[in-house]
């Protein structure tokens, strides 16, 4: 047979690791001032670009994006070589990709740190680099693709499979769910509106989880724990059930995230069943992780990687034992909206991609750069420090989820709610925020450790850019099944079968989850007197997307006794059909604002109060964490785009009279000076168009259409 | 399109969803399993051991045909 010789890419996995670890250290450190920010305000420096509401997407981002999604390219750029025997295709390509991700970090911090977002959270980013992220995305797909198609090896591993499944996933869900209008170079509504955009929007939320944080970390794991161990995986015919089941059930679980909420039975009710059945394919491959380590566990005790890669597995263990428990209805009612979503993701992002991340680096960076680690010390003592960091992280966390929820339906024996201000229930739980700074502080000292090892490591080695390697020539891929052999293995040699039966598993899921909700009338029942926004208050929405008003607030009243007294009537599936996007949130830091504009009801203030709360909020909330929005009286709305805000809406069907956009302007302008008028009143000077005004026309907005009588 | 939009538009299918959602994983899972179990043991081994085929030591000395070539 002939000896084929080659080169390996080496320098396209050098470049994506030095990513990996500068972005890593970047995404941590933002993270780390997020939740001082939460735990003293004053660290929000009263500055429009770095709020938390800003900081905290800017932190998911850069650690999804940057420091994951560098991480699994470096993992799957060396591995899939290696596999297959062969050189990337093309390295333009890979170029294309490392550049161009770059690229797109780039562009999502300088945006998010502006206020530009679309608000979809871990999907916050503009329709543009929405663009761009899709080509990059076909360009390595693409690569990986071709280069499986041009591979020396005739079988194609585990691993690859769930790269290829990561691929395909990632890409379904990014382009569905970033489906939006754009109206200007910064600006776009989403197509789909309040229910179907919160499904949509679940669903991907749920699935990046899945395709993005998981099957590449399988691959990744399925590579990189036998290599590091020395020993194969221990089950092959595990992971093909483990692999098939999991990104077939993944895909019906994102109603999960909207339990009790303004969404129809059945999709609640399909969100809980497939996510309990997603316990059995998750541990499928935990146990096919943790019993790779048998007979090595010796090496365990001795290696930092191995260490990191036990408990990146048991982390993925408990998080998917833990997930399907949140999934249940009596549990999620407390998880939901409290920090224990917080410590449930930290938990996955700190042990499960962190400690693989970290493994794979450990044992990666020596064998590229031919050379030993430079100090397997200081890699225990970032494993301790880590697994230690990410304990102190999530423990306070859980405490305070269940302290803040039991505080939230405590009732007084007379009846009446025992904390009914919000603010008692965020500063009984400070003290757990402290904490939990002092666990991020722990995780980001291990993490320059690491930056100190490897690049010591670095130093000491020498590195290829191009490895020489020889394999025999792949002659005949065989298209057919051969004789004794499983529809499974024929499958495995043909990697655009592959490809195509993934894309299928994947779409049967995501298909009966969202077509219902688009065609089936009944799913959105009206409500006659819900209005369009007027141009203030659809201006003042706009302000409360670009600020992140949601990462803290949330606009969904359960239909629960202890939140129907606290913030009024429950929240109704036809209150949203004009919300482009839906704003329902995911955390309550601070109370639902669902009902901020019923008079009379429990939520509501005036203007002024909302003009001081704005300007200083511990001056009308003494001990609040919320950030001071000291700009707002100062910024004014852009006119300009008023008219084609309106229009945009027109298109997406919201029932604005024809021509209206002309006279949006008048409109606002008129509204606004209404608002200004009454600030007058206390003692308060704004302009009608500034965002304040916009504000609090858009919070007055919010409740107060259901609250009208018909005809009203 | 018309058709399919009034096939879908009738709410009664959609409490079936989750035991449509069932028997079609079901299906599918028992079909992947009965595959998996009819694989010959040596088959899942040969291919577990894939992952350590590119640990052949490569000679990386300047006088190595591969560095040459290079």
């Amino acid at each position: 047979m002939e000896l084929q010789k080659f080169n390996y890419d080496n320098k396209i996995v050098k470049l994506f690791i030095h990513a990996t670890i500068f972005w890593g250290v970047v995404g941590v450190l933002v993270g780390l001032v997020a939740a001082m920010q939460l735990a003293w305000p004053m660290w929000n420096f009263d500055t429009n670009f770095l709020t938390f509401g800003r900081m905290r997407p800017v932190h998911t981002n850069a650690i999804i994006f940057a420091f994951v999604g560098n991480g699994i390219f470096a993992g799957v750029y060396y591995s899939l070589q290696k596999l297959l025997k062969t050189r990337m295709y093309s390295d333009v390509l890979s170029q294309i990709n490392f550049w161009g991700w770059q690229l797109i970090i780039a562009a999502a911090a300088v945006t998010l740190f502006s206020g530009i977002t679309s608000s979809k959270e871990y999907a916050e980013l503009e329709w543009p680099i929405d663009i761009m992220i899709a080509i990059v995305w076909i360009v390595y797909g693409l690569n990986m693709i071709l280069t499986m198609i041009h591979r020396r090896e005739k079988h194609i591993y585990a691993a690859i499979w769930w790269y290829v499944a990561t691929f395909v996933g990632i890409a379904v869900l990014h382009i569905f769910n970033n489906l939006e209008l754009p109206v200007t170079l910064t600006k776009s509504y989403s197509l789909y509106a309040g229910a179907q955009d919160a499904v949509v929007q679940w669903w991907y939320g749920h699935n990046a989880v899945a395709f993005y944080l998981t099957t590449p970390f399988l691959g990744l794991m399925y590579y990189y724990l036998p290599k590091a161990a020395g020993r194969p995986i221990y089950s092959y015919k595990l992971s093909i059930i483990h692999f098939w089941s999991l990104i077939f059930l993944y895909m019906w679980a994102g109603p999960h995230h909207l339990l009790y909420q303004a969404l129809p039975d059945w999709a609640q009710a399909l969100g809980v069943t497939f996510s309990v059945m997603l316990l059995a394919p998750s541990w499928g491959g935990m146990i096919n992780g943790l019993l790779t380590l048998r007979g090595a566990w010796d090496k365990v005790r001795d290696q930092a990687t191995l260490k990191f890669m036990v408990v990146a597995v048991t982390a993925y263990g408990m998080s998917t034992f833990e997930g399907p428990m949140m999934s249940l209805k009596n549990v999620n009612m407390i998880s939901h909206f409290s920090d224990w979503t917080i410590a449930h993701v930290h938990i996955g992002a700190m042990g499960w991609n962190g400690g693989l991340t970290f493994g794979m680096l450990y044992w990666m960076v020596p064998k590229l750069w031919k050379t030993k680690l430079f100090s397997e010390k200081l890699a225990n003592t970032h494993f301790w420090l880590a697994t230690l960091g990410m304990l102190i992280y999530a423990i306070p966390l859980y405490w305070a989820a269940i302290t803040q929820w039991l505080m939230w339906r405590e009732y007084t024996p007379e009846g009446f709610l025992a904390y009914p201000n919000f603010l008692e229930t965020v500063t009984q739980i400070l003290p757990m925020y402290v904490m939990r700074v002092i666990g991020g502080t722990l995780f980001l000292t291990g993490f320059f450790l690491m930056v100190y090892n490897l690049y010591k490591t670095m130093a000491m080695g020498t590195f290829t850019n191009n490895e020489p390697a020889e394999a025999p020539a792949l002659v005949n891929k065989q298209s057919r099944v051969e004789a004794g052999e499983t529809q499974h293995r024929w499958m495995e040699r043909k990697p655009l079968i592959l490809v195509g039966f993934a894309f299928i598993v994947l779409a049967i899921g995501g298909a009966v989850e969202i077509i219902p909700m688009v065609f089936v009338k009944s799913n959105i029942p009206t409500i006659s007197t819900v209005t369009p926004y007027t141009p203030l208050e659809l201006e003042g929405r706009d302000v409360y997307v670009s600020e992140g008003c949601y990462t803290c607030h949330s606009q969904m009243v359960r239909p629960f006794r202890w939140e129907t007294d606290r913030y009024g009537e429950y929240s109704k599936i036809g209150e949203f059909v004009y919300d482009h996007p839906f704003q329902w949130g995911s955390r309550r830091t601070g109370p639902d604002l669902a009902r901020a504009g019923v008079v009379g009801g429990p939520m509501y203030k005036n203007a002024a109060w909302h003009y001081n709360h704005f300007k200083n909020a511990s001056s009308v909330s003494p001990g609040t964490i919320m950030p001071n929005y000291v700009w707002f009286e100062k910024t004014m709305i852009d006119l300009e785009v008023t008219p084609k805000k309106i229009r945009a809406m027109q298109t997406l069907g919201v029932p604005y009279p024809e021509g209206y956009d002309l006279k949006a302007v008048a409109d606002l302008t008129a509204q606004g000076e209404e608002i200004a008028a009454e600030l007058k009143k206390a003692g308060i000077d704004v302009e009608p168009t500034s965002e304040v005004v916009a504000m609090i026309a858009y919070l007055h907005k919010l409740g107060r259409d259901i609250s009208k009588k018909d005809g009203e | 399109m018309k058709f399919v939009s009034y096939i879908l538009e009738d709410e009664q299918w959609i409490h079936i969803l989750n035991t449509v959602g069932l028997v079609i994983f079901i299906v599918f899972f028992i079909g992947v399993l009965y595959r998996t179990y009819k694989m010959p043991k040596s088959e899942a081994d040969e291919i577990n051991h894939l992952v350590f085929e590119d640990d052949d030591e490569v000679d990386f000395s300047e006088e190595s045909e591969v560095m040459k070539q290079k």
